[in-house]
């Protein structure tokens, strides 16, 4: 049941943002790495796609950490938006 | 050109994933504006990713143009072991387009090593561009100590193992044919080089010391221990350790090893005995150690005794170590030679030089003397049945002789520049070589003038190091029938002589040269001359301390009368000025010629010396 008031859609926002982040922490961009290692293939066109994996890797968490951020962001403003009511 | 090795069923569980990857990224929904920045993280994570799809989809396709061209398995193949492993018997390889990345020294070494331990060492040495490429690549790895200790480190102690016995079968098959004689040569340079970088890698430390000393003693054919002890240069106790058990192992039980099959030329044994042979630290350990069936086999008809004998005299050289490091392993080939006589047969010559430099030690008695040489334990044995049957070959009794008239002569310098000159001492000095004398007077193959030309020798070796430092040759009967001999014989008297003197204080200017037997002396005659001499250095250290006076010098030795008439005349004539320096030098020589007496009728006993140990 969605909260009709300016704080109860700030704090939806924010509760929609964590759960993406939480989906991008079980991405398949987090597995490649493993996927990708010696076990699969040895040279250097294994060693580019490592090299990539790792990068692709850190971005995605970077964007989960960002998507948190913005939620904790969203939280507090409905909390200031809930102490002015 | 660079080589991308793949299992093709992971490769295509990578592809799966990349595809699953793609659906993902269309189904999240990044619809709130504060997500913005995220999103461009992640979408541009997935397009980076997801762009190795043709990529994966061309490894696969065997297209004729691809850059990913299919090319032959070969584990066996070195330049692909920082790429393929010899274990990844499924995978494909084909040619990578990407340049190749640096592998690190560590990496590479690791990989030779799983490289090595995987392929058919036999098949490398048969295929001659397949052995160059190995070797090639063994000698970078080897050449430098880190990766060396890397390269052994991943390798371990038993894959050195099988691959030193797979080597040793190709050495052991060495003159059954030309093309097997040209691969035993190469396989045994190929262990040799292993060998060596594994003694060097031991030695520092870097592997587990226990473990490979195991291995290479237990766990392996002792022909490929030998074969790898020859090249290793391990430190004397592992080396000795090692070649103890080898020795034990390849002689238990006949006709059981690579070697006795092959009926090699060169088999275990004699590449022990070659291997110690050179390290003579090792080996009086290993010597020490052999139970009577370990000797009847070294002293045994299948080797060569001529190499047995150089190694009981490098066991044995006085120049290394300390007496008693020797006492152990001459004792326990001794007692073993004695009872076992038809044995010594081809190492007899050698053995006078062998135990010349200890008769200190093996005869001294146990009179509570003080003496400077501790008699060794025997272990109940009796020293003259350990020593009387060894001067039957007049090379032996020459070198006893030779050490002998050495010890004595050095020793009483010694002791007279050390102003130790008391009477138990000197008597226990005399009744040494009171008792050589006899064991060789009693063998009765070294005839007097023999005995003459030994001490003549000696002479001229003590005046040499006296004068100008210089060492001469004891090319004297007997001796000069062997040259390894000789050169022991001879290197052995030097150093005692030149110890002695080392340690003998001021240093007694003694005229040895002058006091050597005359060719026609008797053996009496040749004991007068001794005892002169001895009692002029007795008189240079004392005239050099001034002590004692200048009309006490001792008479020279007069060969027509025995020389105790000479100095019993010479101390009768004291006057009050020397009577008293003439009573102690007379003393002196009475006291030695009382202990030679005593040698010569008493033989010392077998117990041994617990009081002066």
């Amino acid at each position: 049941m969605s909260d009709p008031t300016e704080s109860g859609a700030l704090r939806a926002r924010a509760s929609a943002l964590r759960t993406l982040a939480g989906r991008l922490d079980h991405s398949l961009l987090t597995e490649l790495v493993r996927a990708g290692g010696d076990d699969t293939w040895r040279g250097p066109t294994a060693a580019a796609f490592q090299s990539d994996a790792r990068r692709a890797e850190r971005q995605c968490d970077d964007a989960a950490a960002l998507l948190r951020a913005a939620a904790r962001s969203l939280e507090a403003q409905a909390e200031a938006a809930s102490r002015r009511q | 050109v660079s080589y991308l090795g793949y299992d093709p069923g992971r490769v295509l569980a990578l592809r799966r994933r990349l595809g699953a990857l793609h659906d993902e990224a269309n189904a999240l929904r990044f619809g709130d504006p504060l997500a913005h920045d995220a999103a461009v993280a992640y979408r541009g994570a997935v397009t980076l990713m997801t762009g190795w799809l043709p990529v994966l989809a061309l490894i696969d396709a065997c297209g004729f143009a691809s850059p990913y061209r299919p090319i032959a398995i070969d584990p066996a193949d070195p330049r692909q072991l920082d790429v393929l492993h010899p274990a990844d018997a499924a995978w494909r390889t084909v040619t990578d387009p990407h340049a190749a990345l640096p592998v690190s020294s560590a990496d590479h070494a690791r990989h030779v090593a799983e490289f090595l331990a995987a392929i058919d060492i036999t098949a490398v040495v048969n295929d001659d561009a397949r052995r160059a490429d190995v070797v090639g690549v063994l000698n970078v790895v080897l050449g430098d100590g880190d990766e060396r200790n890397v390269f052994f480190l991943s390798l371990g102690a038993e894959a050195f193992s099988r691959i030193s016995e797979d080597l040793a079968h190709l050495v052991a098959g060495r003159r059954t044919s030309a093309e097997a004689t040209k691969r035993a040569d190469q396989a045994a340079a190929l262990l040799a080089a292993l060998a060596r970088a594994f003694g060097a890698a031991f030695t520092q430390g870097a592997l587990d010391q226990g473990r490979w000393r195991d291995v290479l003693a237990n766990e392996t054919e002792p022909y490929a221990t030998a074969l790898v002890l020859r090249s290793a240069t391990l430190a004397p106790d592992a080396l000795a350790g090692i070649a103890l058990t080898a020795w034990r192992r390849w002689n238990a039980r006949p006709l059981d090893d690579i070697d006795e099959r092959a009926a090699t030329p060169e088999q275990t044994p004699a590449l022990l005995v070659e291997a110690l042979r050179v390290e003579p630290l090792a080996a009086p350990g290993f010597l020490a150690e052999l139970d009577d069936d370990g000797l009847a086999l070294l002293f045994g008809p299948d080797l060569d005794q001529d190499r047995v004998g150089q190694l009981l005299l490098a066991s044995a050289d006085p120049r290394v170590g300390v007496p008693d490091g020797a006492e152990a392993s001459v004792v326990n080939v001794l007692r073993f030679l004695a009872a076992h006589q038809a044995f010594a047969g081809a190492v007899r010559d050698a053995l006078g030089a062998y135990v010349g430099p200890y008769l200190e030690n093996l005869l001294g008695d146990c009179d509570l003397s003080g003496y400077p040489a501790r008699r060794w334990e025997l272990h109940g044995a009796d020293p003259v049945a350990l020593l009387a049957w060894i001067p039957r070959s007049e090379t032996a009794a020459a070198a006893l002789e030779a050490y002998l008239d050495a010890i004595v002569t050095a020793r009483f310098r010694a002791l007279a520049a050390a102003g130790t000159f008391d009477g138990p001492t000197l008597h226990h000095l005399g009744a040494i070589a009171g008792a050589v004398d006899r064991l060789v007077g009693d063998a009765h193959v070294l005839a007097a003038e023999h005995q003459n030309e030994v001490w003549m020798g000696i002479g001229a070796t003590a005046a040499g190091l006296i004068s100008t430092a210089a060492i001469t040759t004891l090319d004297v009967a007997g001796l000069a029938a062997s040259k390894v001999i000789s050169l022991s014989v001879d290197a052995g008297v030097a150093w005692v002589l030149g110890r002695w003197r080392a340690a003998g204080g001021p240093g007694a200017p003694v005229p040895v040269g002058d006091a050597v037997a005359a060719e026609g002396d008797t053996v009496e005659q040749r004991r007068g001359r001794r005892e002169a001499a001895y009692l002029a250095a007795l008189f240079a250290v004392g005239r050099s301390t001034g002590a004692i006076p200048e009309s006490a010098a001792p008479p020279a030795f007069d060969p027509s009368e025995p020389y105790l008439v000479t100095r019993n005349r010479w101390l009768s004539a004291a006057g009050p000025a020397d009577a008293a320096a003439r009573q102690e030098l007379w003393q002196a020589a009475d006291d030695f010629d009382a202990g030679m007496s005593a040698g010569l009728n008493r033989f010392p006993g077998p117990n041994a010396c617990p009081a002066e140990r």
